[in-house]
């Protein structure tokens, strides 16, 4: 019996470790307490396919942690001994038939010690933008093959799960553009305020309102009102790192915290976005323009976001009263 | 013309799933929670396949089904009560 994890079925899946972890963190779920939906799922899982431990394990920075489990004696995990984290890393079911007999589980701590692992069944929770978060597990402490029919009924119970994670990410984002949405935006930039006191680091807040917005409503139509937004939301998108935080607060204004930043390098940025902003193309619509006032504000120790945000809009009013489509800073 | 067992298993499963959904709140979702709730519709109609493609009993197929729906509509509550406030 061999352990199976065919690479070769990647589809979309996105592996970046960057780009997953802030997938999980969006999600809100780490370290969060039991919820019916979750334990319920669970409950089937152990009764269906008769199993004595099974889990909704999610991967986390360094630990696997479990929203949901039977049989275990702990909620977390070190990661680098988690069956899970080699599941992960394939979109299909990761299937270990005998962990003792298998080089690469046979000395790990979990197969020699509680809970004594000797066969596992691992479904990949991928969420709709394509990063595996975690798994819905089953295990066994008997070697164990796993029938197709069995592996079909996780993989469905796995869909239930990402339903209900799915469930969790609607009020999180932004329904039009994707991004954040100001809930969302705001807990997560206090978490990184909080983070740069701690460790006396750079952060920048930008606040950005799309110049004259309610003209191209009216000129326009909302259809194109909403493609713009979409289109500017999209093309600041792609000027921002990775770790940037981009939200939108409603309407035509976003927001973005960018970490690590002092105020010359936020400057920098807020002046490239301004002029891509400036320079987006409307195909369909020749005679549409668009462009963006950003106000700055750059973080100073013992702030609370809500005076990072407030000076930042001081900044973005001046912005506007010298005449919009312009970068100015407090 | 005689249905095949996998029309008679598909028509099965409709039910199933329609029962077991029988107390989802209704129409005027929002259309981004619609979509989810369409998509859960999907995943019990696959979850009922595969449960009776493993010879579960219809019994045990009905009561994992409604068992499903019943979490999902806890969490479709709640997400619903905090889009609203």
């Amino acid at each position: 019996m061999n352990a199976i994890c065919d690479m070769t079925l990647m589809g979309k899946t996105k592996f970046d470790e960057v780009g997953r972890q802030k997938a999980l963190d969006r999600l809100e779920v780490i370290d969060s307490k039991k919820e019916e939906p979750f334990e319920r799922i669970i409950d089937l899982v152990k009764t269906t396919l008769g199993v004595p431990i099974c889990a909704v394990s999610l991967i986390d920075k360094d630990r696997q942690w479990f929203k949901a489990f039977r049989g275990l004696s702990v909620d977390q995990r070190p990661r680098d001994i988690a069956f899970c984290d080699h599941a992960i890393r394939a979109d299909e079911p990761f299937i270990v038939e005998d962990a003792r007999n298998d080089l690469r589980f046979a000395d790990n701590p979990l197969v020699t010690q509680e809970p004594f692992i000797q066969s596992y069944l691992g479904i990949p929770l991928k969420l709709p933008d394509g990063y595996i978060v975690g798994t819905l597990c089953v295990i066994d402490q008997k070697p164990r093959v796993f029938s197709e029919h069995e592996i079909a009924i996780v993989r469905n119970l796995g869909s239930l799960v990402l339903g209900e994670l799915e469930l969790r990410t609607i009020a999180s984002v932004d329904g039009l553009t994707k991004l954040m949405s100001r809930k969302a935006w705001s807990d997560t930039v206090e978490k990184e305020v909080d983070r740069a006191t701690r460790a006396a680091l750079d952060l920048s807040v930008l606040f950005l309102d799309l110049n004259h917005f309610k003209k191209v409503n009216d000129e326009f139509g909302h259809d194109v009102g909403d493609l713009v937004l979409r289109e500017t939301s999209a093309i600041i998108s792609q000027s921002l790192r990775k770790h940037d935080l981009f939200g939108r607060l409603g309407g035509e204004e976003f927001a973005i915290c960018l970490i690590g930043a002092p105020l010359e390098v936020a400057t920098s940025v807020a002046e490239r976005i301004r002029k891509k902003v400036e320079e987006l193309v409307f195909l369909e619509h020749p005679a549409l323009s668009c462009s963006i006032s950003i106000g700055i504000a750059a973080f100073k120790p013992g702030q609370q976001l809500q005076h990072l945000l407030k000076r930042s809009d001081e900044a973005l009013y001046k912005a506007k009263a010298q005449g919009r489509n312009r970068v100015e800073t407090h | 013309m005689r249905k095949s067992k996998s029309d008679i298993a598909m028509n099965k499963t409709d039910e199933l799933v329609e029962s077991a959904l029988a107390d989802q709140p209704a129409a005027d979702l929002p259309p981004q929670i619609r979509r989810v709730v369409d998509s859960h519709r999907q995943n019990l109609i696959d979850l009922a396949n595969s449960l009776i493609a493993a010879g579960r009993s219809e019994e045990e197929v009905v009561r994992i089904l409604e068992q499903a729906s019943e979490s999902f509509s806890l969490a479709l509550q709640a997400r619903l009560r905090e889009t609203k406030s």
